[in-house]
């Protein structure tokens, strides 16, 4: 009967996975995380820090190799918090002062099918010097 | 904003080891044939020394390429990129259990046989794109098309090229010289007690990062050598994970150098109190937590210091892979040159498998933690090559501290010396 993307417990949090926050693979919630305003990760942050422990002990009821539907969702959203985390609690959700690489080149092959990058072709050396 | 768990309050300071009283020269005092001077930067940006470090270096040692846990099943694959070889190797587990390593070319016309670099072949056969050729786990030709066509008799004749591979601890080597100047146990010698004294087979559960830089591999390496910019670069990052307020900077607790290999031993801050959400992360869900219910499992090779603050050890295995052991997960940086100026960074992470939500979550947040604090070490490679390049300075210099960084350098020259000059020297330990 539900249309909630969330379990009923944790339909406050409904509108991230509206957002789109629910992403199963890494690589996903890194971009989603760098394309995000400020704002919009201290208001995820501040959505979910005050619920982490009860999302836990909720996805801990049941099996963990088994998760489906909204209580899979749950846990994505879970993950997306990882990254989150890392943006408010280190960088205040701001993170133009961060000197990395762009997440797009320290990739995780670990989600890619192909399991891991082609040589890019401006990277193959010159021929030698005569 | 979440509050603290109150089973996590600590209330004292922990011990953290002192500072000796020879810091600042005990390294260059202790290994002397590494010598004091400045380094020259030739090494870096130099399409020589390139060319030689691929002949007399990744042409001729052992190197790592992965572990045996990466294909745990017969049929399993992995294709390894030897760039600046020019070799691609094709590594797989056969219904016998055992691992085999070919070159990934096809004998009939050369196409490369395996285009994707990881797998499953169930059967363990591989079917050559192009037009058919196919190869057991064996590495033998086992049908071609329209065979009768062909002068030459082919099925089980002509085989996929062996590669040299062996497997210590897990650990998967090949050498790309078809004679092998040594085995790879004596190549290993003495850094094999490190590799002995942990549990690096139980902690199988593997994450994989990889990343092409406009940067020399050495370069990548040194980063990960020295903990001297841990305050600094990783300030806002990692603030007081390794340094603390006893120990401003972050020195090593000890160092060995077993001439071409090394081995490290470092401090973290015992007294590192994550806030918010990161205290639920780093401590309260940490599979590292359950691990610690079974008692310390390393032996007296890791954490050679025995300090109570331990923090990490890097084992370095020449030329170009730094095992990096912590409680409970051990990771694996890798610098593989494509040419003087670009390489592949490969970062391989092992650790316990979640059990629960709050172990994926502890998980993932300090992936995310060690992942965006390396992004920052991947600028600073880039902009060094770029500096470097300008030819403004033509040497760097380095502290006591940075004696790994100093090693690498040393370890490079020599093992080209060898080769070029029918001399070397030597360090005994």
């Amino acid at each position: 009967m539900s249309s909630f993307l969330l379990p009923n417990e944790f339909s406050a949090l409904e509108t991230l996975a509206e957002d789109g926050w629910c992403l199963d693979n890494e690589i996903e919630r890194t971009r989603k995380r760098h394309e995000s305003k400020p704002e919009a990760l201290r208001k995820f942050y501040d959505l979910v820090a005050p619920r982490l422990e009860e999302i836990i002990d909720y996805l801990n009821t049941k099996p963990f190799d088994d998760l489906a539907g909204a209580d899979q969702r749950l846990l994505y959203l879970l993950l997306s918090m990882a990254e989150v985390t890392f943006a408010v609690e280190k960088f205040g959700g701001d993170e133009s002062g961060y000197t990395g690489v762009p997440s797009e080149r320290f990739v995780a092959a670990h989600d890619l099918p192909e399991g891991g990058l082609p040589l890019p072709v401006e990277y193959r050396p010159a021929p030698k010097a005569s | 904003m979440a509050t603290q768990p109150d089973d996590l309050h600590i209330p004292e300071r922990l011990p953290v080891t002192p500072l000796p009283s020879d810091l600042g020269r005990r390294w260059r005092e202790r290994w002397p044939q590494m010598g004091t001077d400045p380094v020259p930067v030739a090494p870096v940006v130099s399409r020589e020394y390139f060319e030689w470090e691929r002949d007399y270096l990744f042409k001729k040692v052992w190197l790592n390429v992965g572990t045996a846990d990466e294909i745990p099943n017969p049929g399993d694959y992995i294709v390894r990129e030897i760039y600046c070889a020019n070799v691609s190797v094709l590594i797989m587990r056969g219904k016998d259990g055992g691992i085999a390593a070919f070159h990934n070319v096809c004998r009939h016309r050369g196409n490369k046989l395996v285009w994707d670099y990881r797998g499953h072949r169930k059967g363990g056969a591989w079917a050559c794109p192009f037009h058919g050729f196919t190869y057991n786990a064996r590495g033998e030709l086992i049908f071609v098309p329209e065979e009768g066509n062909f002068a030459q008799s082919m099925c089980r004749k002509v085989n996929l090229p062996p590669v040299n591979h062996a497997v210590y601890k897990g650990f998967i080597f090949i050498c790309l010289d078809p004679e092998p100047e040594e085995s790879l146990e004596s190549f290993l010698g003495p850094i094999k007690k490190h590799l002995d004294d942990y549990p690096f087979e139980s902690l199988p559960h593997r994450y994989h990062y990889q990343t092409f830089q406009r940067s020399n591999w050495k370069l990548g390496l040194d980063a990960q050598s020295e903990v001297y910019h841990a305050p600094y670069l990783h300030g806002q990052t990692w603030p007081k994970l390794f340094n603390s307020d006893e120990r401003p900077h972050v020195e090593s607790l000890d160092m060995v150098f077993y001439d071409r290999h090394r081995y490290s031993n470092w401090p973290g801050n015992p007294n590192y109190s994550p806030k918010d959400i990161e205290v639920f992360a780093l401590a309260k869900y940490s599979s590292i937590a359950r691990l610690g219910e079974t008692g310390d499992p390393s032996g007296p090779e890791i954490n050679r210091s025995g300090a109570p603050d331990w923090g990490f050890d890097i084992v370095h295995l020449f030329p170009n892979t730094n095992v990096m052991v912590l409680p409970g997960v051990w990771h694996t940086h890798q610098f593989w040159p494509i040419s003087e100026s670009h390489m592949l960074w490969e970062l391989k992470i092992h650790m316990p498998k979640p059990e629960n939500a709050g172990e994926r979550f502890s998980e993932e947040y300090g992936r995310v933690l060690l992942r965006d604090a390396l992004r920052e070490d991947a600028t600073t490679h880039e902009r060094t090559q770029e500096a470097l390049e300008s030819g403004a300075i033509d040497e760097i210099y380095l502290q006591d501290e940075e004696a790994f960084v100093r090693h690498n350098y040393w370890a490079v020259d020599q093992e080209i010396r060898r080769h070029r000059e029918g001399t070397r020297e030597r360090i005994e330990s």
